[in-house]
């Protein structure tokens, strides 16, 4: 079981990641680094 | 009706009455006749994939009548497979009402079941979805794995059979042989029978079906403690111990090359350059990582500064 989005990103790059979801009123900006690997997942944690 | 009889589980030969098996063949042999897909289906696929009235270990309600009824309407001006495949695939969650929601009391849901809670997890979903293809003549069928190689969890989904070849798609559909969980699929482990792709098979291919409910447990007592992942250990002993577990009778066949060859087909089609990178996002409500039911499922969008990466940021279910 898993919810994973595969997105095509630049190496060692900082990126803003905006989660969002209009009927549970969630909104909600996460910074993130990507690493020199070619390919990483990131758990980003809702507050 | 013979093959439906010749390979039933145990399980049904005793509980399953002569009505509800009668009105399953009666129905699936009006789809034979109305439809030209399934009229031109060979004996093998149309016994295996289209008639039989179960797909694991859902609750045996009888769903072919309301289905072909229920689904007629959808690909009554069709007359090509993949346009009735998504003919049915697109407005299946509005038809029946059902949507991705763990809140879901059942894993393994009936269409009768999932219809009354008006949700499921992916072993639900892709039993209705099945059911639905069915119920017009597509031969369909279930697949999943028990975990996937990086131990996130299992998945379910369904299989068409079109052109002679089987394809995936989900309840969500987006088209035939893509789906977020390729990447995942196309990992597995061919020399590990934990992480293989299984689809069901209603005959007996001389394996078992493990990525149904308990099938994980099936292979613990297949394979021994030392085939299975130590931090599972303790869990599948509560369950052994808490749990009435049948013996295993959901037979299945191994697609785990297949789902390879895709991945690695899909991957030399998005070629990444030296400077890019695949990122994968999980979104979870609280802090407790190892929990499925805390997983999100929501719209994800990437910035570089003011700058919004055109994405494919539709919200994927999370699926189980």
């Amino acid at each position: 079981m898993n919810m994973l989005l595969k997105i095509k990103l630049k190496k060692n790059t900082d990126y803003e990641v905006r989660v969002s979801h209009s009927k549970k009123d969630i909104g909600q900006t996460f910074s993130i680094t990507t690493g020199s690997t070619p390919d990483q997942e990131f758990k980003l944690v809702l507050e | 009706m013979a093959f439906l009889i010749s390979y039933m589980p145990k399980r049904d030969l005793t509980t399953l009455s002569a009505e509800f098996i009668l009105e399953n063949v009666e129905y699936a042999y009006k789809a034979r006749e109305k439809y030209p897909w399934c009229k031109a289906l060979p004996d093998s696929i149309f016994f295996n994939e289209v008639l039989p009235y179960s797909n694991v270990t859902e609750t045996r309600d009888p769903w072919r009548k309301d289905f072909y009824e229920r689904f007629a309407k959808y690909v009554e001006n069709e007359t090509n497979l993949k346009d009735a495949i998504f003919a049915i695939a697109n407005p299946i969650n509005k038809e029946v009402n059902v949507e991705y929601n763990v809140e879901r009391s059942i894993v393994d849901a009936s269409p009768k079941e999932a219809m009354e809670e008006q949700m499921a997890t992916c072993t639900g979903l892709s039993i209705l979805l099945t059911d639905a293809f069915r119920a017009v003549g597509i031969p369909s069928r279930l697949a999943g794995t028990p975990m996937w190689t990086n131990m996130r969890g299992n998945h379910t989904w369904t299989e068409v059979w079109i052109d002679n070849e089987w394809k995936f798609i989900e309840y969500y559909p987006k088209d035939l042989n893509k789906s977020w969980f390729l990447a995942d699929a196309g990992k597995a482990d061919p020399n590990n029978p934990i992480h293989w792709i299984y689809a069901v098979s209603y005959k007996p291919t001389g394996q078992y079906y493990h990525a149904s409910k308990y099938g994980f447990i099936h292979l613990y007592d297949e394979l021994g403690p030392d085939g299975i992942p130590k931090e599972f250990q303790e869990y599948i002993e509560w369950e052994k111990e808490n749990s009435e577990i049948d013996e295993p009778y959901i037979h299945g066949v191994n697609v785990t090359q297949r789902y390879i060859d895709l991945y690695r087909k899909s991957l030399d089609n998005k070629k990444l350059n030296d400077d890019e990178m695949l990122a994968g996002f999980v979104i979870f409500k609280d802090n407790d990582l190892t929990n499925s039911s805390s997983r999100m499922d929501c719209r994800v969008d990437v910035f570089k500064g003011d700058k919004k990466l055109i994405l494919d940021s539709r919200p994927v279910p999370p699926t189980i």
